[in-house]
């Protein structure tokens, strides 16, 4: 008896390293399980785009083993490329041609094509499919481009930046739709930002990158539960000891604050058993945990590259 | 290949007429003009000639701009790369569409060229050879253009291989017409096809297959594409 | 697809707390205003999630969160349910009155307030909120 193994990651990299000139990516592992949302937030040049140009097979990696959809890229990026929906700030549509002739081309090539969702999408959008593109704002450009994937259902939407320089009207209308793919639980999206307030709400996985490195990668309410910014007084003579987890602490006279990325309520227990008193334990956003996971890690590359002199 | 590796291949091709047709009818027409105006024995066979030449360096520079440079240039080869092809998939569809528009505009001059020098009275037979040689030689410029552009994806080297190729057509004019094996027929009432004469020919053929190779070769070995 | 009109949750990302906090939350005050009685059925996971436009793994939590608390039980392969709990909404408001006076405890504690003379302080808190009630009566 044969016994189907349904596969568990629509992206899986393992060690994957790519050499540029002036950039590389180091030893990137990433996997988004199947029917989730990641969030890949990095800040500009960090390599978002590159990681996200070798799961298109646009880029071949130098090394380390990449599989999309159960694809083993770039080998058989063709077959993967049929179930993925690629939109990327990049992207351009032809310009002299409407938003109708690019739904007849796609519908031309992909069976998939979804005629009615395509109509229900051209309302949802505010879009009329007889204008040409080189009419149209950068808003409703982004919102056609994203139109021609959603339209065709693809198993994996792979979207770098979408929502890069979008008024918020036209973000919210976007995110409302990422939001519809979910309802699908076989549907996968990995969605790159340097804005963390486009992703949070939405993705389950958060990954971390900078200078073309994963810096972390979690499911986001581990993320949201593990840090916190505690505001501490220190009575008289007792000394802000350094707890594991501790990512930051400033101390002002007999105030400290103190970041840490491992919190529990032993955590809690510990300082108050030294006699410091807790004022008020704080959850951080994501940007902010985003912000001090970048402080952090490149200080301590700073840190290793000093040892090294 | 798979019959959707085929479809889609035809799909590009499809979509390349589609926004070229227009430029593609109106070239054809200047063709057929600068063809009766080489029929005219008068001063106007000049004025057909350069329009002639003047088409077939256009035609190329144009089919090579809007299909393969400003599908970078103006990003849509990021739309296009993101269907399910390959480096190879889109370089067929590219050298199809380009090679059988131009190889068509071109034969249509060529053969007009040759049967009009062959019927009129005011220009002799000799002459046959020479212009195959130089319909030849803007035949093998246009494809260094064509693999110029495919190859360095870059619109600056496609410019600087333009420029070079059409101030080198007058020059190679001048280059053959100098060579005696050549000239001294050119003038004589029946096409000689000496061996001279065909081993240019032959050397200009191999090179347009040559460079057609070279673009394959290249691109196999492209790992990084956009 | 229609989904049942009652689950369109707006929740804030300026809002200090989680997301999942501000859904369960919400959960909450369904069944405290009575929208959500004993036995009702919840929105699947991936319906919530749409519904509140939160991603799916912040609605797991949540559910897994209501369901520590006892709130809605979940029952494999069928979904989730308020939980058949007498009176869950008056135990509800219990617990959360808890938590204010838990809190209102430890800031009078840290000030060196005893237990009598919070109880004190409650008191003559009540006091004043009724004769302002009063008052407003009056006018």
């Amino acid at each position: 008896m044969t016994k189907i193994i349904k596969p568990r990651y629509a992206i899986d990299l393992k060690n994957v390293n790519k050499i540029f000139p002036h950039f590389s990516l180091t030893d990137i592992n990433l996997q988004l399980e199947i029917g989730n949302i990641m969030g890949f937030i990095g800040p500009n040049g960090a390599g978002k785009s590159t990681t996200i140009r070798i799961l298109m097979g646009l880029i071949q990696q130098d090394s380390g083993f990449v599989k999309v959809l159960n694809h083993q890229l770039p080998e058989r990026q063709v077959t993967a490329k049929w179930d993925i929906g690629y939109a990327s700030e990049d992207l351009r549509l032809y310009e002299n041609a409407t938003i109708a002739w690019h739904m007849d081309y796609i519908n031309s090539i992909y069976p998939s094509w979804d005629k009615g969702y395509a109509k229900i999408l051209l309302k949802r959008f505010d879009l009329l499919d007889n204008h040409p593109i080189k009419g149209l704002s950068h808003g409703q450009r982004v919102k056609a481009a994203l139109l021609l994937i959603l339209a065709r259902h693809p198993k994996l939407l792979i979207l770098d930046e979408p929502t890069t320089g979008l008024d918020p009207v036209a973000r919210h209308e976007i995110l409302n739709e990422l939001m519809d793919v979910l309802l699908d639980c076989d549907r996968s999206i990995f969605y790159s930002s340097h804005n963390t307030q486009d992703i949070e709400q939405i993705s389950d996985d958060i990954t971390f990158i900078d200078k073309g490195r994963i810096i972390a990668a979690k499911d986001k309410e581990s993320f949201i539960d593990s840090w916190r910014r505690i505001r501490l007084t220190l009575n008289n003579s007792v000394k802000l000891p350094q707890l594991p987890g501790t990512v930051e602490q400033r101390v002002y006279g007999h105030q400290a604050i103190v970041t840490t990325k491992q919190y529990n309520d032993n955590l809690a227990k510990k300082y108050k058993a030294m006699g410091i008193t807790i004022n008020e334990v704080k959850n951080m956003s994501l940007e902010e945990i985003f912000v001090s996971e970048v402080q952090a890690s490149r200080l301590k590359n700073r840190n290793v590259k000093g040892e090294l002199k | 290949m798979s019959n959707n590796q085929v479809n889609i291949i035809q799909s590009i091709i499809k979509k390349d007429w589609h926004f070229n047709k227009n430029n593609i009818y109106i070239f054809a027409l200047l063709a057929l003009f600068s063809i009766y105006l080489l029929t005219i024995e008068s001063k106007l066979f000049y004025v057909g000639l350069v329009l002639l030449l003047s088409v077939l360096i256009l035609i190329g520079a144009l089919l090579v701009t809007t299909t393969v440079v400003n599908e970078y240039k103006k990003k849509t080869l990021v739309f296009i790369m993101s269907l399910p092809i390959t480096i190879m998939d889109y370089t067929q569809a590219k050298l199809t569409f380009n090679l059988v528009v131009y190889c068509l505009i071109w034969l249509l001059l060529t053969s007009s060229t040759v049967i009009v020098i062959y019927f009129s009275n005011h220009l002799p037979n000799g002459l046959i050879p020479y212009a195959l040689i130089i319909m030849l030689e803007l035949m093998v410029a246009f494809i260094l253009i064509l693999a110029t552009a495919l190859i360095t994806e870059s619109e600056i080297w496609t410019i600087v291989i333009m420029t070079i190729t059409n101030i080198s057509v007058s020059l190679f004019m001048f280059l053959i017409a100098s060579i005696n094996d050549i000239a001294k027929f050119m003038e004589g009432p029946i096409a000689v096809w000496n061996s001279m004469a065909i081993q240019i020919i032959i050397l200009e053929i191999i090179s347009a297959i040559l460079i057609v190779a070279l673009i394959f070769i290249f691109q196999v070995r492209k790992k990084d594409f956009i | 697809m229609p989904l049942d009109p009652t689950i369109e949750f707006i929740l804030s990302q300026t809002d200090g707390r989680p997301m999942y906090q501000q859904l369960m939350e919400h959960v909450k005050t369904k069944v405290t205003i009575g929208d959500w009685s004993q036995g009702y059925r919840l929105p699947s996971i991936r319906e919530m999630a749409v519904a509140a436009k939160v991603s799916v793994i912040t609605v797991k939590r949540t559910y897994q969160e209501l369901e520590l608390e006892g709130i809605i039980i979940t029952q494999h392969g069928k979904g989730s349910f308020i939980s058949e709990v007498d009176n869950l909404s008056i135990k509800l408001k219990m617990t959360e009155m808890d938590t204010h006076l838990v809190k209102a405890t430890d800031i009078g504690k840290s000030i060196g307030m005893s237990m009598t003379k919070l109880q004190k302080r409650l008191i003559e808190l009540q006091n004043k909120e009724n004769s302002h009630d009063k008052e407003r009566n009056n006018d």
